[in-house]
């Protein structure tokens, strides 16, 4: 038994339903991709091969580079605003003496509603005339908010639902983390005379900044790859101001029947986020890593 | 030895894997759908069906859009149609799906197209819709069928669903366009339906100045203010001038296409609108009216059916007017002329041609579905103009005669523009409108890059 447990085959035989999956319902639709992405193809009719053509169009296109900086928005959102929040909760948590059980449960909650659930109740929240926000707002005097349909406010509407949604997840995974330090070490401090201020900047986030590296990755690929929040809220409305590039993908692809076109930009969502994520993780390797 | 047993055990195991997977497979057709074999049958073997073979189960999917509470009446129809197909053929069943009308005709059914795997039966629109999938051959052809069942000349009119001589769709029923109003808030403003843009634009004021919103919108979905606009080119340009932005004859930046765009651009700068209408779905506009928030309502003719329902219309059952757009300031052509047309039914899927049994049944359900009793019927009961001929119009409710009067009266019809235009122009152009709606763009600016893309497609048509 010993002997076949030892022997590569095996695994490779356990494995292989799995890669076989992986393959049919990852690889094959990427390869897919890339090759209509270089076609002219209006999903009914034979495609034609147009080279660079759809490329070439894409950096020419407005609309499109609108919409990708919108998905740099989602991502300026989770790291410069979300991340710091999560860490405070994070660590408030792990401060709690009671309930602690309670409070994980209750910031975790919004991260296993689907997303059609969190666009729906949040569009009750921002609906303007009976909405809760706008009706909190009155009471300090503030002027109805067309939230979702001014293009002023409705990107940053879907941000902060975004990071609702989002928010409990990490806190989770980097409460996980703090639990996890060693608690002489805390105690140590203590006796030292450090402050819960310096506990943490000094000695709690740097032990966990591999994990917060981890949620900054994720929240990266998860903002490249944004898509159903925005398509519940708004659509990519008012007038395509809250579109992303998955956004506009399906509108160019399934609205104006450029599938040729939709699967270049899906090609140039997928090395996008290639490019961003490899460029953090260059720059975070190196990055002094405290053991304990 | 043991390598060889390790060899022979992983062959097993993945050959067990493969061959189970095929297994379930045939097992599954034979069973969920009989009629694979019944067409693997009549491919092998090209013998004319015998009894035994014709009374296989056989399920059509059938696609629909009637969701909520405002198609309701739809939906019984629809039901009961399916019901009396499946008495008269006691073999066949069909399997309902109901899907939101913008997600089907936007993005289910175009994807399912792309990959050929659309249903049997869906609902289809005439126009462009339908011109892109015939030619790819999606489409089952009806002439022949429609001549087999005697239905041919039965139609009012199939043009929206015809390319190339052939018909591809049959309109449930047909449209109008125009402006609904609340009666009591009419009276309470001693005001009559308008005949000229002059009473119209008094009434808003009026409307505006008794804290009322003039015109109700909702226009989350680019289509409901391009319902709006889509009447103030057919005035401002002519009739004609829909067409001729396809046949290059009109261009979108023509001063008269340019005038109605500022019509509309002029109502946002006095507030005819709700606010935030940018961000509410289709079934806010109604509710407005409804509600009493808003006095006046332009929509389709559809949209009766919701007024007449005592659940839906709630005060407002049998206090909503209706009237056709008055002319517009230096309109072109006749300006009694409304959007008008049979541009919503049902497709059937080219693969049904392969099969006898799903042609059957397909006849069956055409039989059903489009004679005098049920077109009457959606009439009365859901308000929808009859698409084909109706001896008897009896017994229609009063909101119905006035849209049926406007029509009759009206001095000519123009199409819906985007049952017309190219998916890029109508994209664009519902962005554009929203923008105007938005207080985000200059009219000619946007129709200036409109044109742009107008003048691509058709090159590339």
């Amino acid at each position: 038994m010993n002997k076949t447990l030892k022997n590569p085959l095996v695994y490779i035989l356990f494995l292989l339903p799995t890669i076989l999956l992986y393959c049919l319902f990852m690889g094959v639709p990427v390869i897919q991709a890339f090759y209509y992405g270089f076609t002219d193809w209006d999903g009914l009719n034979p495609h034609i091969f147009n080279g660079l053509e759809n490329f070439k169009e894409a950096f020419s296109d407005s609309d499109f580079w609108f919409s990708l900086l919108n998905n740099v928005y989602f991502i300026y959102f989770s790291i410069v605003i979300q991340l710091p929040i999560i860490l405070f909760l994070a660590l408030l948590i792990s401060q709690v003496k009671r309930f602690k059980a309670f409070y994980k449960t209750a910031v975790f909650i919004p991260s296993i509603l689907s997303t059609a659930v969190i666009g729906i109740l949040w569009g009750f929240i921002y609906e303007p005339d009976s909405g809760l926000l706008n009706q909190f707002l009155a009471l300090f005097g503030v002027e109805k908010i067309y939230w979702l349909s001014d293009k002023n406010t409705a990107m940053i509407s879907i941000l902060i639902t975004n990071a609702w949604q989002w928010t409990g997840f990490y806190i989770v995974l980097i409460l996980a983390a703090i639990l996890g330090i060693p608690k002489d070490l805390l105690e140590q401090a203590e006796i030292d005379g450090a402050t819960t201020w310096k506990k943490s900047t000094q000695i709690i986030i740097p032990l966990i900044n591999p994990i917060i590296i981890v949620v900054m990755l994720l929240s990266i690929a998860g903002a490249m790859k944004a898509l159903d929040i925005v398509w519940v809220m708004t659509e990519g409305g008012p007038f395509g101001t809250t579109d992303v590039m998955a956004t506009y993908m399906i509108k160019e692809a399934f609205r104006e029947y450029q599938y040729g076109y939709g699967n270049a930009i899906a090609v140039l969502i997928f090395i996008f986020t290639l490019l961003i994520t490899g460029i953090f993780q260059w720059i975070t390797k190196n990055k002094e890593r405290i053991e304990y | 030895m043991k390598k060889l047993l390790l060899i022979v055990l992983m062959l097993t195991f993945v050959s067990s894997i493969v061959l189970s997977g095929c297994g379930t497979d045939s097992e599954t057709s034979t069973e969920d759908t009989p009629t694979d074999t019944a067409e693997d049958k009549t491919k092998d073997e090209p013998v004319i069906l015998d009894e035994a073979d014709k009374q296989e189960p056989v399920t059509l999917t059938l696609r629909h859009t009637q969701i909520g509470e405002g198609k309701q009446s739809r939906l019984v129809l629809l039901e009961d149609a399916v019901a009396d197909a499946e008495s008269k053929l006691e073999h066949v069943t069909f399997e309902l799906e109901a899907v939101d009308h913008e997600v089907n005709r936007f993005d289910k059914l175009p994807a399912e197209m792309a990959a050929g795997n659309q249903p049997d039966i869906f609902d289809l629109f005439g126009g462009t819709d339908t011109i892109r999938y015939a030619k790819a051959d999606r489409l089952l052809p009806l002439n022949s069928i429609l001549d087999e069942l005697g239905l041919t000349d039965q139609f009012i009119e199939l043009g929206e669903f015809t390319v190339d001589g052939e018909i591809y769709g049959l309109p449930i029923g047909g449209f109008t366009e125009g402006y609904f109003y609340s009666k009591p808030i009419f009276e309470e403003l001693s005001v009559e339906p308008p005949t000229t843009w002059a009473e119209l634009e008094n009434i808003a004021t009026k409307s505006k100045e008794a804290g009322y919103v003039p015109f109700a919108m909702a226009a989350q979905g680019a289509w409901v203010p391009m319902m709006t606009m889509n009447t103030l080119v057919g005035h401002s340009a002519g009739p004609d001038s829909i067409q001729g932005l396809i046949d290059g004859t009109h261009k979108w930046t023509d001063p008269e296409i340019v005038n109605a765009f500022e019509v509309l651009q002029d109502f946002v700068a006095k507030d005819y609108f709700k606010q935030g209408s940018l961000g509410l779905d289709y079934g806010e506009q109604r509710n407005q009216l409804i509600t009493g928030e808003a006095v006046m309502m332009f929509d389709g003719s559809w949209t009766s059916s919701v007024f007449t329902d005592p659940e839906q219309a709630g005060d407002m059952l049998g206090d909503v007017g209706y009237f056709g757009m008055p002319g517009v300031p230096n309109g072109v052509g006749d300006q009694t002329a409304v959007n008008a047309g049979f541009s919503n039914g049902y497709g059937f899927s080219s693969s049904i041609a392969d099969d006898e049994n799903k042609l059957t049944a397909v006849k069956q359900f055409i039989q059903s579905m489009y004679n005098e009793e049920m077109q009457k019927r959606g009439l009365i009961e859901d308000n929808v103009i009859p698409s084909m001929k109706v001896s008897n119009l009896s017994g229609v409710d009063p909101l119905m005669s006035e849209i049926i009067e406007v029509m009759n009266s009206a001095g000519g019809a123009f199409p819906a523009i985007d049952g017309v235009v190219q998916a890029e122009v109508n994209t664009i152009l519902g962005e554009g409108i929203q923008r105007i709606l938005g207080d985000d763009v200059d009219p000619l600016e946007m129709l200036e890059e409109v044109q742009q893309i107008q003048e691509k497609a058709n090159q590339e048509q």
